[in-house]
């Protein structure tokens, strides 16, 4: 059963009265917490039973029992936690977990809720002169195997308190890393010129500027940076060390900042004329999945060329937007402000022109809505929107090369995006590649309507729960995005929905939870017992799917 | 050669600076290079404080550390004033409240070291527990204060944190003062809504709102004095109390178009955990409410429509008709059931502005004051309006709409050289009192714009010679009128609306509250009286007093 998502406002298109017929409220769900290490009964743990949004929360004995009675036939999301422990639903893997289904013949009655220590990790952020480093942006990462890869994604982020500390508690046994952003605290970044406010431009017509001398402040030593910083204390992120972190552990990271001279970057060649307004921002990117906002200075300092000053050392994203006519347009420029001290926008690869039409299925054209291209290389900029016509053509006037995915936004209605053809540009799926050698012409194909599948994972022949359910495109194409996942319930049963049409392989995974399933040589040995199915829009499908077991040849991914 | 130097304040006019420069270019050519030595120093302990960074307006090296002993010296230095200035975390800087505004300048004799003081903050730190000791997480500390931000005395948060998953919380960057600590205990895991009501008869436990050392309310809270760099360790055991429930049926809307419901706790907080809601018969359940005094609001989005557009579906506000709405005051001590909230437009107050002020700006502009309506009682934002309405816009006339009944203060903010002569609703002079709406329609806020005011210029003195200080005017016939010009040596000032003034120079006036006739008066006997009339200009001395209260 997948999470629980609790609505914020009373809108009432989310209303939905039950309309379950009221049972007899005769079921329990009971059982007891223990210490997922020592098996040792969890005292006064917070145990909590939920359906439709109703939670109902109890505090377990000095023995760890608890007892929900007169519940009526359903499937109750229970999750317990307690002082010291991670907060977690039952038989918890990542977003899903086992939700208890009560009703006849269900025995719901010998729960044992295995409750993990919660392993924290703590420390301090100090600078090279052994201050604390207050505000320190403090940022948890650790592979997030439920969407089948082992990227590092951010798991928590939290800021240091006036003594440079910073505390992560309620972790998950993993690998964990850390990266520190901060800025000293007497840091003055300044520019080194700047362009005077449009007083002398009446005159000749030309845009004048004058240029100021150093000013105030902008003394060298005080021209520092603190470059992102990962435990141990390396500014390299291949080089951070991991904090491998058992259940119930405590680890404690210390990390000391070095201030470097800020660097200072010259954008050269930048076509504003006409600009009301423009801006140039920085980041950095963190394990190509995180970004951190630079504090940086920026200022025009003559016609067309800014100076952006303050950077850190490294390889940075700036993203120059520009307002003209009241039309903003914005361009990233991935830069590396070690080797770089003029960037000419000019001699960048120049933007193109990408234009197309967007049909519904039986090529009528949508009343409305928008086609975004969404960038998948940067995170800086996330990407670029326009309305459609009323013929359903849209057009993009300046498209940075990049890949792109294609969104589709047509409302009302379930679309999703079927089918692209391009010409001038390379195709996957819904993923385009533009060059910035020629203008390209799309044509976007929209199905309509999802599909599910529900079922039962049974292992020798009886109902098993806690076996991870994964539905792949048989295609193996845009395995990350179509794929569906569940954990069956007590009862056996599962559910997944959203499914784009298309086929399928269904599979039920005990214990496979850690596999990096996005990869094809992790997935094969398990796609021959997976069990094809064709799903259709707007339809159900139900089945019942015998569990495999952990191939044995799989090679376990050290922790 | 050495020289003798004295040092400024670093909040110094404009036109201070403008001698700096100019003199300092031009002895730069001629003089020989001098040194600014010091120290920085902790102003409580009096102890050095090492690693502050140490910052001098002038060519050549400007910024420099200081040691381990706290000194700093810059060299190389052409005659002139010089304004060092140090900051460092966990300080803030006051030296311009302890320094002289004006600065001589030194060119010769002995060079007397520098000591540039530094406030150090305070902190309030601990623990929340639960009665068996446990840590109790993500508990709201706020660390509040008496402010008089506009002559009025108002509860200001200056600082909040939450505890970690040890209990643990810390409020850094507190100044000296007198504080008290709250836990407004709203709940931290968001709220929820069903459609469903329910039957279940639970006895709830739960947190309420507590004020340290773990009362209910301000009047029993125990204010904490925290003196400049004191570390003030705070345990607090909160225990739980019986939470109620609080139901009763929304009429007036069709509870179909959505709706929303809060309830709003006496410091501001929105303390509804769980909201049950019939859409069929509007019926609503809040479970999980702490005994006290709320304001139950509820609003209707009927007011709204959805609009097919290019870029998708945008809501269009229908602004002809104002959202429907409906504030109830509650009690509770034990469950409330049977409440009937009937929403509707609210209560709107017309505006009627008389414009008498002579052509300003030329024929046909508008003479514009913006008026606020702030609720008194429950904390609640103000409704404003600027009045009056362009003739375009005058097809619906300039008033507050959707307002509750209840008591408002209603305040005006005048956009050009006028000033509001007079502000009257039905026989209450706004200038003077509070408004007070009932169900019953009232009638329309006059207000009168004129620009004959007076001018006075102010200059601060004692014992004839000039002098710093907070000023104030004080008027005794309309306390609303009265203004603080913050911390000066003199001040000019136009507009003012002609009638009698109390000139009043207060060392350390910054939270005084000037516009509370009880407190004003004893400072009223050393003050300047003035009479302004018509366009009339009064220049005269006021001469320092000193802040009489205790409390700072």
């Amino acid at each position: 059963m997948s999470a629980l998502v609790f609505t914020l406002t009373l809108l009432s298109a989310l209303a939905q009265a039950n309309s379950e017929p009221q049972g007899e409220a005769v079921y329990r769900i009971s059982g007891v917490v223990v210490d997922a290490l020592t098996n040792v009964p969890v005292a006064h743990a917070q145990v909590s039973i939920s359906r439709d949004n109703e939670q109902t929360r109890i505090v377990s004995g000095n023995d760890g029992r608890f007892v929900f009675e007169g519940l009526e036939r359903g499937k109750y999301l229970l999750s317990a936690t307690a002082t010291g422990y991670l907060e977690e639903a039952y038989n918890q893997h990542g977003a899903f977990s086992v939700a208890i289904v009560t009703g006849k013949a269900q025995d719901t009655e010998h729960l044992i809720f295995r409750l993990h220590p919660q392993a924290v990790i703590s420390g301090r952020v100090t600078d090279e002169h052994g201050e604390a480093v207050r505000s320190a942006q403090v940022a948890l990462f650790a592979s997030e195997l439920m969407s089948g890869s082992h990227s590092k994604f951010v798991r928590a982020q939290t800021q240091t308190n006036d003594l440079g500390e910073y505390r992560f508690a309620h972790l998950a046994p993993d690998k964990y890393y850390l990266a520190v952003e901060a800025q000293p605290w007497y840091a003055q970044s300044r520019l080194s010129a700047q362009m005077a406010p449009d007083s002398g431009s009446l005159g000749n017509g030309g845009p004048s500027f004058s240029v100021s001398g150093p000013r105030v402040g902008s003394d060298p030593t005080l021209d520092v940076v603190y470059p992102i910083t990962f435990y141990p204390g390396v500014t390299d992120e291949g080089s951070s060390a991991g904090l491998v972190l058992s259940a119930g552990e405590k680890e404690e990271a210390n990390i000391t900042l070095q201030a470097v001279p800020a660097t200072h970057l010259r954008l050269t060649g930048l076509n504003n004329e006409g600009a009301t307004s423009s801006g140039v921002g920085a980041s950095q990117r963190v394990f190509g999945t995180f970004t951190f906002g630079v504090n940086e200075v920026f200022g025009q300092v003559a016609p067309g060329e800014y100076e952006v000053a303050g950077l850190p050392p490294g390889e940075l994203t700036l993203v120059v937007t520009t307002n003209k006519a009241n039309e903003w347009t914005s361009r990233s420029i991935e830069v590396d402000s070690r080797s770089q001290g003029t960037i000419d926008a000019a001699a960048l690869p120049r933007t193109v022109k990408v234009v197309g039409r967007v049909s519904l299925p039986g090529a009528s054209a949508p009343t409305g809505g928008s086609l975004s291209l969404m960038s998948t290389s940067s995170t800086t900029l996330p990407g670029v929107t326009t309305p459609l016509e009323e013929d359903g053509t849209f057009n993009f006037s300046r498209v940075q090369p990049g890949t792109y995915r294609i969104q589709v936004n047509v409302s009302p209605g379930d679309y999703y995006v079927q089918k692209v053809v391009a010409k001038e540009a390379k195709t996957s799926g819904r993923e385009i590649v533009i060059t910035g050698e020629n203008d390209v012409d799309l044509t976007v194909t929209l199905g309509q309507g999802r599909g599910q599948v529900t079922g039962v994972v049974e292992l020798e022949g009886k109902p098993a729960a806690g076996v991870m359910v994964l539905l792949v495109p048989e295609s193996g194409r845009e395995m990350e995005e179509d794929s569906r996942m569940d954990e069956s319930d007590s009862d056996g049963t599962f559910s997944l929905g959203g499914i784009l049409p298309g086929d399928y392989v269904l599979m039920a995974i005990k214990d496979g939870w850690d596999l990096e399933w996005s990869k094809s040589e992790v997935l094969r040995p398990y796609l021959s017992a997976g069990q094809k199915t064709s799903i259709a829009a707007n339809r159900s499908v139900k089945v019942t799917v015998a569990a495999q077991s952990r191939t044995a040849t799989m090679e376990q991914k050290p922790r | 050669m050495r020289s003798r130097f004295f040092v400024g304040a670093i909040l110094v006019p404009p036109l201070a600076w403008h001698f700096w420069f100019s003199s300092s270019a031009a002895q730069q050519i001629t003089s020989a290079s001098l040194e600014l030595r010091g120290t920085v120093i902790n102003s409580a302990t009096r102890e050095p404080v090492a690693r502050a960074l140490v910052q001098v307006p002038a060519a050549g090296q400007k910024a420099q550390f200081t040691g381990a002993d706290g000194t700093f010296v810059f060299t190389g230095l052409p005659p002139g004033n010089y304004w060092p200035s140090a900051r460092k975390p966990g300080f803030f800087d006051d030296s311009e409240l302890e320094r002289p505004v004006t600065t001589p300048l030194g060119s010769s004799g002995q060079n007397e070291p520098v000591v540039l003081k530094l406030l150090p903050e305070a902190t309030i730190f601990g623990e929340v527990k639960e009665e068996n000791g446990m840590p109790l997480e993500g508990v709201t500390v706020r660390a509040e204060q008496w402010q008089v931000p506009n002559g009025e005395k108002e509860l200001v948060p200056v600082g909040n944190a939450k505890t970690d998953d040890q209990g643990d919380f810390r409020l850094a960057e507190l100044r000296p003062g007198r504080y008290y600590l709250s836990f407004p205990l709203t709940n931290n895991g968001g709220w929820s809504t069903a459609y469903q009501l329910t039957s279940k008869k639970q006895e709830e436990q739960g947190y309420g709102a507590q004020f340290y050392p773990g009362v209910p309310d301000l009047e029993s809270a125990t204010v904490i004095e925290v003196k400049a760099g004191a570390q003030v360790h705070i345990v607090q055991t909160l225990s739980p109390q019986r939470l109620f429930q609080v139901a009763g049926v929304l009429r007036g809307a069709d509870p179909a178009t959505g709706l929303s419901l809060t309830l709003t706790n006496s410091v501001g907080d929105m303390v509804q955990k769980q909201v049950r809601l019939d859409p069929k018969t509007g019926q609503f359940q809040i479970s999980g409410v702490p005994r006290g005094a709320y304001l139950l609001e509820a609003s209707a989005n009927g007011g709204h429509r959805l609009r097919n557009t290019a870029s998708g579906l945008l809501r269009i506000a229908d602004e002809d008709r104002p959202p429907l709405t409906a504030t109830v005051p509650v009690r509770v001590a034990s469950d409330v059931s049977g409440l009937v909230v009937v929403l509707g437009s609210g209560l709107s107050v017309d505006v009627h502005v008389r414009d008498e002020v002579s052509d300003i700006g030329g024929p046909g502009v508008l003479h514009l004051v913006s008026l606020q309506m702030r609720p008194q009682g429950f904390p609640r934002p103000p409704s404003w309006i600027t009045v009056p309405r362009a003739p375009a816009d005058r097809s619906t006339p300039a008033r507050f709409e959707g307002l509750a009944p209840g008591v408002y203060s209603v305040s005006g903010t005048p956009h050009g050289p006028w000033y509001i002569a007079s502000m009257r609703c039905g026989g209450a002079d706004l200038l003077r009192d509070d408004l007070t709406l009932t169900t019953a329609v009232p009638p329309p806020i006059e207000v009168v714009l004129r620009d004959d005011g007076a001018q006075l210029a102010v200059k601060v003195v004692k014992n004839g010679q000039p002098a710093t200080a907070g000023l104030l005017l004080f008027s005794p016939d309309y306390p609303r009128r009265s203004q603080f010009y913050g911390r000066t040596s003199s001040f000019s000032v136009g507009n003012l609306a002609p009638g009698r003034y109390y000139v009043i120079a207060v060392r350390g006036a910054e939270n005084l509250e000037f516009r509370n006739p009880r407190v004003m008066e004893r400072y009223l006997t050393r003050a300047t009286q003035v009479i302004l009339g018509p366009r009339g200009y009064v220049a005269i001395p006021a001469e320092l007093q000193e802040r009489e209260d205790q409390q700072r």
